[in-house]
């Protein structure tokens, strides 16, 4: 267990700081590790588990290896043969066809992707991890999409687990998680090269390779993509930036070496680039340039205290945003290190067992005032027990205790009404996940859920972001704390083998208190007083999802599904009507509903999708005021994805696909309206 | 007399009551069949998650009874569908037929017991034991009165059953990760 009472700090690689007790911890576990002497196997194989079950499998939902069909909580498996039948070229792309899955595609590079509805510009209730690694940027509180250093062609599978999960991943965790899930280079050889071209001037290269050498295995994955955004018009509340060309370029190097017979040592380093116009939490169109880079280790025994597993890792990030006047630009600079040891053990026949403990430290400047970092270390420690009650009973209970502190260093520019003092506080928070899984016969399972997910103010909140004017200043307050979801369901899984599909459905209902604007908050100053953000109310929803997924004539595969949710807002009387950056009540839409439909023979794979998101509203900047919105109409909209692929060759596929078919431009969000893509895939695999 | 009939149908309701979850559970069991080549794959692949187990060629001893015509029968179809070597991963499995009395001489490396052995499945498990032949089978009380280490079922759903205490007998262990996602008692 880490301790949370020593602060003594050593300087790390980065200068930042980590305590000695920590790293003394950290060796403490690595050497119990690695002196264990009756430990055979280590990683999990997906691939080989996924063909003897029949179906995907995770360790998402609990921190165990479980079956899809097993897992306590609402989750969507979107497989590798989705992925490429989806035709889409980024992450978010795919994600849109997944039935209670919202975006908002703001550019032609950037979305945002909430569950549950909640969405929002920089969307920061929903935590996305890459093998387990953190993508979510702190500084803002969101998943910058194009920076997950992923190529399409390296991702094994896409794990979507809906309703909080913060007993296991922490905080954030509060709308759900998206796992991406990569192939493992140890089992998985892949190596494909695909270029793309199509409408927006799209030019796009990706190429994944996998190395075996002796017991290490490596992949080796990279990309690069260049197009121009869309042309439709921006609306004048969200500025007048000019638009850039998007680019984006990452690469990733993965690689697991096998140490002897009982370990194995993971290794991950990553680079991702891009340059891409987004609407930021101002709901203001700016041009951002963000550069990533992550490192990371991780050790794994399968010993005969259980599965061990360390993992260290620090992901970097900086970001350079112009945006309108009057502060101009920003230069974020975030860093991020966490690290975790976990335990999973099988006690008798009927108990598995998860303990983990895990130590974050993230900070960043203050921009555009600079001068002073913000920071939070956090301390958790957290238990699973999943207990098979009876054959077709099983309980599943987590806890996770989080003890954040906050802290500041450097100087507190003229005008900001607080000291590095006010800073020095901290709380500890209790997440839960319990759930009950009930397979009365072969082809149904009930589940029933409930949960405890807690999210935390993002840095810029909390103080990194600083502009002080003589007229008027905003900024962060070290005053504000968390916000708390609870969220509680009720699921029904059925198997329909005469038509050989399955149905599923599910009611939730969902609280939130302390909804976050990025204004709302006001502290008189000497001069013109400083706005601050500030939580302006609480909200509840409740909704069902109804979904049917088959196959038909041995080639045929279909689905359909449809989310409904009523969002109740209790805002503060100044913030209601949408005035304060806030206002899930009306910009989540009622209904979402998807359908597919595909075919699959010899050479051939024909896909289309279709989305209908009835009408809803937005948020747009209210002219003349720099720190008020207001709601405007999103017209109810029905899109059209498809893709058509051809195998020319056993390992050379030619494919054509495109998003938002039926119409050149549409309106989806209070921003530009998205316009028609048509690509064209060329992909080549190497056996 | 009119009491004494309430009282004794709130006890068969009673008893109703108690014995419908128990019907539903017992009525949520599968009913077992004869070995598929499904449940030989699946056999197959979870041998791979066994420390130590058999790999390359492997001669499966399918154990029969000659008097049971289900266990001959059984024993017929596994004995077809490996006949020409059943490939799954690192594995090929070849068939040689084993008489139940002729478990103990058996030079194999992995017994498959069919269903109808009845009582004369705890031979294989004296030899599981003494030799660490693995063995597996879709006759699941058979795993679970200990002849046999692993049971599987490919239909409706997979099931794999593995019995702890026969497996500790017999030396055999299981990756981690494959333990937490089947059935062990």
């Amino acid at each position: 267990m880490i301790p949370m009472s020593s602060r003594a700090r050593l300087v790390g690689l980065s200068g930042r700081a980590v305590t000695k007790s920590t790293w003394f911890h950290i060796a403490s576990a690595i050497a119990l590790v690695t002196g264990s002497t009756d430990a055979h196997a280590q990683s999990m194989d997906y691939g080989a588990l996924e063909q003897l079950f029949g179906e995907p499998v995770t360790t998402s939902a609990t921190g165990s290896p479980q079956r899809a069909s097993d897992v306590p909580a609402n989750m969507e498996i979107v497989t590798q043969d989705d992925i490429r039948r989806s035709g889409a070229y980024d992450i978010p792309g795919v994600l849109r066809h997944v039935a209670g899955v919202d975006v908002l595609q703001w550019t032609n590079d950037q979305a945002d992707v909430g569950l549950n509805g909640y969405n929002q510009a920089y969307s920061p209730r929903l935590l996305v991890l890459v093998d387990g690694r953190q993508v979510y940027a702190d500084y803002y509180g969101y998943t910058p999409w194009s920076n997950v250093p992923v190529e399409m062609g390296a991702i094994r599978q896409i794990e979507v687990v809906k309703g909080p999960s913060s007993a296991l991943f922490g905080f954030n965790a509060v709308d759900g998680v998206i796992n991406i899930v990569t192939h493992n280079p140890q089992f998985d050889d892949v190596n494909t090269v695909a270029v793309t071209g199509g409408t927006q001037d799209l030019a796009q290269g990706s190429a994944v390779a996998t190395v075996k050498l002796g017991d290490a295995a490596f992949r080796l994955s990279g990309g690069g993509r260049v197009n121009k955004d869309f042309t439709t018009p921006v609306p004048p509340p969200f500025g007048n930036t000019r638009r850039m060309a998007d680019n984006r370029g990452a690469v990733d190097l993965n690689g697991v070496i096998r140490l002897n017979d009982k370990m194995e040592l993971g290794i991950e380093a990553s680079h991702s680039s891009t340059d891409q116009n987004e609407v930021d939490p101002a709901y203001t169109l700016a041009s951002v340039k963000k550069r990533m880079q992550s490192v990371k280790g991780q050790l794994t025994a399968d010993t005969g205290v259980g599965l061990l597993k360390a993992t260290a890792y620090r992901n970097w990030l900086t970001a350079d945003e112009l945006a309108g006047p009057p502060f101009g630009a920003y230069h974020f600079n975030n860093q991020l290190t966490v690290v975790q040891v976990e335990d999973v053990f099988k006690l008798g026949a009927d108990h598995t067992f998860r303990a983990s403990a895990e130590y974050r430290h993230t900070t960043m400047n203050t921009t555009p005032v600079t001068g002073a970092d913000v920071f939070y270390d956090i301390y958790s420690v957290g238990a699973m027990w999943e207990w098979k009650v009876a054959p077709p009973v099983s309980l599943t209970n987590a806890v996770r205790a989080d003890t954040l502190m906050f802290g500041r260093t450097g100087s507190i520019p003229p005008g900001y009404p607080f000291t590095n003092a006010d800073w020095n506080r901290s709380t500890t928070q209790m997440s839960f996940n319990s759930g009950l899984v009930w397979k009365p016969g072969t082809v149904d399972t009930i589940r029933l859920t409930a949960s405890r997910g807690v999210q935390i103010p993002n840095l810029i909140a909390t103080g990194g972001f600083v502009a002080i004017t003589p007229f008027f200043s905003v900024g962060g307050t070290p005053a504000l704390g968390p916000s708390v979801t609870m969220n509680y369901e009720i699921g029904w899984d059925h198997a329909l083998p005469a038509i050989n599909a399955r149905a599923h459905a599910n009611i939730f209902h969902q609280t939130i208190n302390n909804l976050l604007s990025i204004v709302g908050g006001f502290i008189p100053t000497a001069s013109s007083g400083l706005a601050t953000p500030a939580y302006v109310g609480n909200s509840r929803a409740t909704g069902g999802e109804f979904g049917v997924t088959g196959h038909f004539l041995e080639n045929w595969r279909w689905g359909a599904n449809i989310r409904y949710e009523a969002v109740d807002d209790r805002l503060l009387p100044a913030a209601v009507g949408g005035t304060q950056f806030v206002d899930f009540q009306h910009t989540t839409p009622r209904v979402l509903a998807n359908a597919n439909l595909g075919w699959a023979h010899g050479k051939w794979e024909i896909d289309g999708f279709v989305r209908f998101q009835s009408r809803s509203r937005g948020l747009e900047t209210l002219l003349g005021s720099l720190g008020s919105t207001r709601l405007v109409q999103i017209p109810a909209y029905t899109s059209t994805d498809g893709r058509i692929g051809y195998k020319i060759t056993e390992h050379v596929t030619l494919a054509i696909s495109g998003q938002n078919l039926t119409a050149s431009s549409q309106q989806q969000t209070s921003g530009p309206a998205v316009e028609r893509r048509v690509l064209g895939t060329l992909t080549v695999s190497v056996p | 007399m009119k009491k004494m009939g309430k009282v004794k149908l709130r006890r068969n309701t009673r008893v109703f009551g108690l014995l419908l979850p128990l019907g539903f559970v017992l009525g949520s069991l599968p009913a077992w069949a004869a070995a598929t080549q499904s449940d030989l794959v699946i056999a197959a692949r979870a041998l791979g998650f066994m420390e130590n187990g058999p790999k390359g060629d492997v001669t499966v001893g399918i154990v029969y009874d000659p008097t049971s015509n289900q266990s001959v029968q059984d024993a017929d179809g596994v004995q077809k569908i490996l006949s020409e070597g059943l490939k799954v991963g690192n594995l090929t499995l070849k068939p040689v037929m084993v008489k139940t009395d002729e478990i103990a001489a058996a030079k194999v490396g992995l017994f498959f017991l069919t269903e109808g052995v009845g009582g004369d499945g705890m031979k294989v498990a004296v030899v599981e034991k003494t030799k660490h032949i693995p063995c597996v089978t879709v006759d699941l009380p058979q795993v679970r009165n200990g002849a046999c280490v692993m049971g599987v079922q490919s239909q409706p759903k997979v099931e794999i059953l593995v019995n702890r205490a026969a497996a500790a007998d017999s030396g055999m262990t299981f990756a981690a990760v494959f333990r937490m996602m089947i059935t062990e008692f």
